[in-house]
């Protein structure tokens, strides 16, 4: 198995001077593919600071970050866009799906901007996770259950190695939450992703391949 | 275009109220214009029916037609392949029984000149008790071979042509000495006055001492100084343009404000890695959007507008100008969205993520 996101040494502060803040203190991290890893802390512990780094939307204050080989600390604001497109799914807190697309349409989008099309995938993909039925809704018809059935979709939709959860199970209830985070563990065992949640629910830990635990900036491993 | 088209068709009512004030803008728009044109048509028709090379008016009237007063004789210290003097007289009209009065324009010429307009029903004048009425003075009650009077003068209407007006008023044609004795009655007079001469092709004047000084100018510069011509226009192009300026703050404040509300929403796309430069294109398209619609449907409305207009509300549709003015909408429209531009740019992917 070989590793998708490799973190070395990383380091993140805010500020500077009397203000500065220590964000993220000598991260080391990685994850392989088929690999479902959660992260948990309390808010404020530099969970979601973690996060922005490895998806590549900051760039962090010392160490480095590599994605399938390529190092996100060479790249401009524009490549690393390009590689977050390609390279990297994010499935966010509430919802990362546009309010005004019906759901087959949020994967439309992508093709536009790929400019290629490929109704079949759309349509493997939405029947896979069993939302095929509901491809023609608008979000704000979906329940909270199926909208991060529908964001864990889009997150798959370009195939890329690495998918980067922040609190997937936020807004939902236990139960579903729970079926949430094992259709995370299945995708990532059955499609060899590198999958990374975050969350500070430690019940949602119990599908995880390995935990770590976030705590003033500094990661440990706890399982 | 797909993300700003499916936002139109989710956000209906909102996308429909701001088409709804491009559309009343727009209309405002071709209304104005068509009013504009309407009147300065109306002010200027028989002069550019002339299809004159120049104009002469007496140096001293400062272009204003009335107050050059030219006899007939001063046609020949003009040279040109064609001239002929013409006498102008604002005055109005009446049935030969009395009635209502009408307004209209006297022109006073030979009847073989080529500033006579032809006949469409009847024939052209000859004697000085005949005149040929403008198409438009038909629709007062007036019918061809009836009997009318201006200022007790009699005079029968033996020809009628095609619709033509100066100073928004129906034109009359009618010989030179009748003229003279509709305009100034018994009053001593030079032989035959005139007010202009009209001349086709090369003009040049001769200017002499002790002889009224004569001034040539091209018919849009004698247009431009009728009474009232140029303040009209100028009045309502600058309310035109204007609205041009109102369009793009309209504009550019909904998308702003939409834009504000969409800044979590840009902030997923971004984190997801779709380029700034699709977002930006994207609010650019609808910008279009808005005003192509906006537009269209103005000037169907307007069109509409003007087949129920009173005919004392002159109008008239220009169509090379209502495509330009159509080109500067939608234009404005679109540089309207870019103020939302820097906004979108601005939005850090960062936000996107952890956000409670």
């Amino acid at each position: 198995m070989s590793d998708v996101l490799m973190m070395e040494k990383v380091v993140k502060k805010f500020g500077q001077g009397h203000t500065e803040v220590t964000a993220l203190k000598n991260i080391d991290f990685t994850v392989a593919e088929g690999e479902f890893v959660s992260v948990i802390g309390p808010s404020g512990s530099g969970k979601s600071t973690f996060l922005t780094i490895a998806g590549g939307l900051q760039t962090p204050t010392k160490g480095m970050i590599t994605i399938n080989g390529s190092d996100f600390g060479q790249m401009n604001e524009k490549e690393r866009s390009k590689a977050r497109f390609k390279e990297i799914g994010f499935i966010l807190q509430s919802s990362n799906l546009i309010p005004f697309l019906k759901v087959q349409e949020q994967f439309q989008l992508v093709e536009k901007i790929e400019k290629e099309k490929n109704a079949k995938k759309i349509e493997e993909l939405l029947k896979s996770l069993d939302i095929w039925e509901l491809r023609n809704q608008y979000p704000k018809a979906l329940s909270g259950g199926e909208r991060q059935r529908v964001a864990i979709a889009r997150s798959l939709f370009n195939d890329p190695q690495l998918i980067l959860a922040d609190e997937p199970t936020a807004s939902l209830d236990s139960d579903h939450a729970y079926d949430v985070v094992k259709l995370l563990a299945k995708e990532a065992h059955e499609r060899s992703k590198a999958i990374v949640m975050v969350t500070h629910d430690e019940r949602m830990t119990q599908w995880s391949d390995k935990i770590y635990q976030m705590k003033d900036g500094e990661l440990l491993i706890k399982q | 275009m797909f993300l700003a088209w499916k936002e139109i068709r989710y956000a209906k009512l909102r996308y429909g109220l701001i088409v709804g004030i491009m559309i009343l803008v727009a209309y405002v728009v071709f209304m104005l214009s068509g009013l504009a044109n309407g009147l300065a048509d109306g002010n200027r028709t028989a002069i550019d029916d002339w299809r004159a090379s120049a104009i002469i008016l007496s140096e001293d009237s400062n272009k204003i037609v009335n107050a050059s007063q030219l006899q007939i004789s001063d046609t020949d210290r003009v040279s040109a392949e064609e001239k002929v003097g013409v006498g102008i007289y604002s005055t109005a009209v009446e049935k030969k029984n009395g009635g209502e009065k009408t307004n209209v324009s006297i022109f006073g010429t030979a009847n073989d000149s080529f500033v006579v307009p032809k006949v469409t029903k009847g024939r052209t004048y000859k004697n000085n008790d005949e005149a040929i009425v403008s198409e438009n003075l038909l629709s007062e009650g007036y019918k061809l071979n009836q009997s009318i009077k201006v200022n007790d003068q009699k005079l029968k209407i033996v020809g009628v042509t095609k619709e033509t007006t100066y100073t928004l008023a129906p034109v009359i044609y009618l010989n030179s000495s009748v003229f003279k004795t509709l305009k100034y009655g018994s009053q001593p007079t030079g032989s035959d006055p005139i007010n202009l001469i009209v001349t086709k092709g090369k003009t040049s004047i001769s200017n002499q001492k002790s002889q009224t000084k004569l001034e040539e100018m091209t018919p849009e510069t004698f247009i431009e100084n009728i009474p009232g011509y140029t303040p009209e226009k100028l009045t309502l192009n600058t309310m035109i343009y204007f609205l041009f300026v109102v369009v793009a703050a309209i504009i550019g404040i909904f998308m702003y404000v939409i834009t504000l509300q969409k800044t979590s929403i840009f902030g997923v796309m971004k984190a997801q890695g779709v380029a700034t430069s699709y977002l930006v294109r994207s609010i650019l398209a609808q910008a279009f959007l808005v005003g192509f619609i906006g537009v269209a449907v103005a000037i169907g409305l307007s069109v509409l507008t003007s087949l129920v207009l009173p005919s004392a509300m002159p109008f008239a549709v220009h169509w090379t100008e209502w495509g330009l003015y159509s080109v500067v909408l939608v234009l404005v429209a679109m540089v309207g969205g870019l103020f939302s531009m820097r906004t979108v740019t601005k939005v850090d992917p960062v936000t996107a993520i952890g956000g409670e």
